[in-house]
């Protein structure tokens, strides 16, 4: 992609499309800088503008947002502040896979304020990411109480599903969905993308397809919702599926792999030039020192480039940062590809210890056994 | 699982609104690439600073028009701004002497998440005539009050040595050591890894020795007789050992350069396999006054093994001629220490039985037998080894 440099040979060349809604951001900023008029900003009105672009970085999965987020609340960065600054703060950090970091944020919000629904759910979602179940649990109950019962509901039922209680726990959203169609859009994408996870770990491939096209109905755009029912079709032998339904998608690292992997499956002219973009983002991504990519990057090297031994090194690095069901999927598959059976040998624990009810994970766990045993 | 913001969930409504046009491209934190070359010996350095359009855009506004595009209409009239912006946060020094920078074209290129500003400049830094700056220093402060997150990767080439460095707001200036004895370091470390890895490689080992071991011997109707004198034997393996270098040679170079690329699985293989020729052919001899175009032919071989393990190093871009130049000789000096060695102690023991039966023959064998066990490791993936 990176050609050599050149000048434009006319004017009217359009060598960049800013993100809509560019000139709002900057009528908000220059409207701060005049209302200080010199004096420093209030903690405030920081925290109004770095709660906006949070928003806009999340919804497009666009790190430079929080970046900005970062530079509003810059005065305060290292400074203890009220909870509100610390959620905001956390945010940030679990964006960039600071995990730990953005506990380290949490834990003393929540002692000043306990009935913080947003740190309690922030908290029960890093504790899951780094599959700490009980934890996550613990949290998830501490957020039923203060906030939408869709939102504790989607809480419980995602860590259940991760502790051997899948059936129940789809039970429980489906019943908490049907109820809660006044909770606002982005709850019920998160709680119908929850739910079609679960649905297609226990194998129930339809419903959880059902779930997914709900959460896409309410944004059709939504990268994580993409990525999830980009999963189950490539799971499902429908990459061509896959190609129509990416095809505009190609933003956030997530989406761009899925479709090079179904790219590649169906023979697609694109599959070349789809695997160069990403490496080169993954190469970018290593020289600023980000490491935030690991799992994409474990299961393009896997999936696409075949080098079973990276990407088990991969793999594994990235167990270390994350226990979710995708991780411990991509450390099984690494480690049968690469046929290291006792490199997956913490996952095997990890299914174990939480039991975790995922067929595709069983799969892969047969598929070593009897590579082990021949 | 992601967490949803929900407490703001109309603002996210909004938002969602704003942002459903598509962009082709990629999203990514904010970098620029700032490359800085100097000349051994010179005082004046050559630049190139790529910075994201809509980075620039953040602090000077290049969508005049407010179409939410910029057309290169409407950036290049503002060359000059833009210069004086980022300028003001680059400052160059060598042995603590300023060096101003003097921006020369405003031109544009593409990076995986848009488009770039490239700036290219020179720097004179009017250090003492008589020599040339022995250390570079740069201070960089763009975007950082905007965006934390911004990172400058900077790409420094002197003469033949590469450093990288990446500028952060806690990191925001870097020095470097132009001295040449950095460059004897890097040449050096590659040196020594190319001997490690010639006298860790047993493979690469056993095939130079099966191909020497009948150097001090001549084949004559189906009998092995001495050589004479030791200058036949010298040249046999001369002739050896030149050949194996310049195909191993030629395709390392090639291999890293990325020209030529075999599966690792296939190139480890074929490296075995001709250990197990090689040592077979000094039992029933086939090849026996032409053994270098055994070297060769297989030297093409090893030269792949060779670079799969430079590349595992991990090379930096710009002084890859320095590294590959590096662990060449390093390979070299490895081989001929081997050669030093077994050469010598082959010539006095050439007479013996010892040598024809238990050394040529027998010690044949027992390599073939041994790279016949890589070779069936290699090719079906199994670890034979490991169980004994």
């Amino acid at each position: 992609m990176q050609a050599a440099p050149y000048r434009p040979a006319s004017a009217d060349i359009v060598l960049e499309t800013l993100p809509a809604g560019t000139a709002t951001l900057r009528t908000l900023r220059q409207n701060q800088i005049a209302a200080s008029s010199g004096k420093s900003v209030s903690l405030d009105d920081a925290m109004l503008i770095a709660r906006r672009y949070i928003e806009l970085g999340q919804t497009q999965s666009d790190p430079r947002y929080y970046g900005y987020a970062e530079a509003a609340l810059q005065p305060w960065w290292n400074q203890p502040g009220p909870a509100g600054l610390r959620v905001m703060r956390a945010r940030i950090l679990q964006f960039r896979h600071q995990f730990l970091a953005a506990l380290a944020e949490l834990e003393p919000a929540l002692q000043t304020d306990q009935f913080n629904g947003d740190a309690w759910l922030l908290f029960a979602v890093i504790e899951q990411v780094q599959g700490n179940v009980s934890a996550a649990r613990a949290a998830c109950l501490k957020v039923i109480p203060i906030t939408d019962p869709l939102v504790g509901s989607t809480c419980v039922a995602s860590v259940g599903a991760m502790s051997g209680k899948a059936e129940k726990s789809a039970a429980l959203l489906q019943s908490a969905l049907q109820q809660a169609t006044a909770a606002d859009a982005s709850t019920r994408i998160w709680a119908w993308t929850s739910l079609g996870e679960i649905q297609a770990r226990r194998g129930l491939n339809n419903d959880a397809e059902a779930a997914f096209k709900q959460a896409l109905v309410i944004t059709p755009d939504d990268v994580y919702a993409l990525a999830a029912y980009s999963d189950l079709l490539l799971q499902t032998r429908r990459a061509a599926e896959v190609m129509t339904l990416l095809t505009t998608h190609r933003q956030a690292d997530a989406l761009l792999l899925r479709l090079a992997i179904a790219a590649m499956l169906t023979h697609d002219a694109e599959a070349g030039p789809l695997r160069d973009a990403l490496a080169q983002r993954f190469n970018e991504a290593r020289e600023r020192g980000d490491e935030a990519h690991l799992r994409e990057q474990a299961r393009f090297t896997l999936e696409i480039d075949h080098d079973a031994a990276t990407a088990l090194s991969l793999a594994q690095k990235n167990w270390k940062v994350q226990h979710e069901a995708a991780d411990a999927e991509l450390l099984l598959a690494a480690a049968l590809a690469a046929q290291q059976p006792q490199a997956a040998q913490p996952v095997l624990d990890w299914i174990k210890s939480t039991g975790i009810e995922d067929v595709r994970a069983a799969e892969l766990v047969k598929l070593l056994d009897a590579g082990a045993k021949p | 699982m992601r967490f949803r913001w929900r407490r703001f969930s109309v603002l996210l409504i909004a938002a969602v609104a704003l942002f459903c046009g598509v962009d082709a491209q990629a999203h990514k934190p904010s970098d620029s690439y700032l490359n800085l070359h100097v000349e051994n010996g010179q005082h004046d350095l050559q630049g190139q600073w790529d910075v994201a359009l809509r980075d620039l855009d953040l602090v000077l506004t290049l969508d005049t028009n407010t179409d939410n595009q910029i057309t290169w209409g409407e950036l290049s009239p503002r060359e000059k701004e833009i210069e004086t912006y980022v300028f003001a946060h680059l400052q160059i020094s060598a042995d603590e002497v300023a060096c101003p920078i003097m921006p020369t074209e405003l031109l544009v290129d593409s990076h995986s998440d848009g488009t770039y500003a490239v700036l290219k400049f020179s720097a004179h830094c009017a250090a003492p005539p008589k020599s040339p700056p022995k250390s570079l220093s740069v201070h960089y402060g763009l975007l950082f009050d905007l965006d934390p997150s911004h990172r400058g990767l900077l790409n420094l080439s002197a003469g033949a040595i590469t450093q990288s460095a990446v500028f952060a707001p806690e990191q925001a200036e870097i020095t470097f050591d132009l001295a040449a004895s950095s460059l004897w370091r890097q040449l050096l470390q590659y040196i020594v890894e190319g001997i490690w890895h010639i006298w860790l490689g047993f493979d690469h080992i056993l095939f130079l020795i099966s191909l020497l071991l009948p150097a001090v011997l001549i084949r004559e109707r189906g009998r092995w007789v001495a050589a004479s004198r030791l200058g036949a034997a010298v040249g046999h393996v001369i002739g050896v050992v030149t050949a194996f270098t310049v195909a191993h040679s030629l395709t390392l170079s090639l291999a890293v350069l990325g020209v030529i690329s075999l599966p690792s699985r296939l190139v480890e293989s074929l490296i075995a396999f001709s250990v197990v020729l090689a040592a077979l052919n000094n039992v029933w001899p086939l090849v026996t006054r032409r053994a270098w175009l055994i070297a060769f032919f297989f030297g093409l071989i090893h030269g792949f093994g060779f670079a799969s393990a430079l590349n595992d190093l991990g090379l930096p871009k710009q002084a890859l001629a320095l590294s590959l130049f590096g662990f060449n000789v390093g390979v070299e000096i490895g081989q001929l220490a081997i050669v030093s060695v077994v050469v010598p102690l082959a010539f006095l023991l050439r007479r013996t039985g010892f040598y024809r039966r238990g050394v040529l023959v027998a010690g044949s064998l027992l390599i073939a037998l041994v790279a016949l066990g890589w070779l069936i490791e290699r090719a079906f993936n199994i670890s034979l080894f490991a169980q004994l």
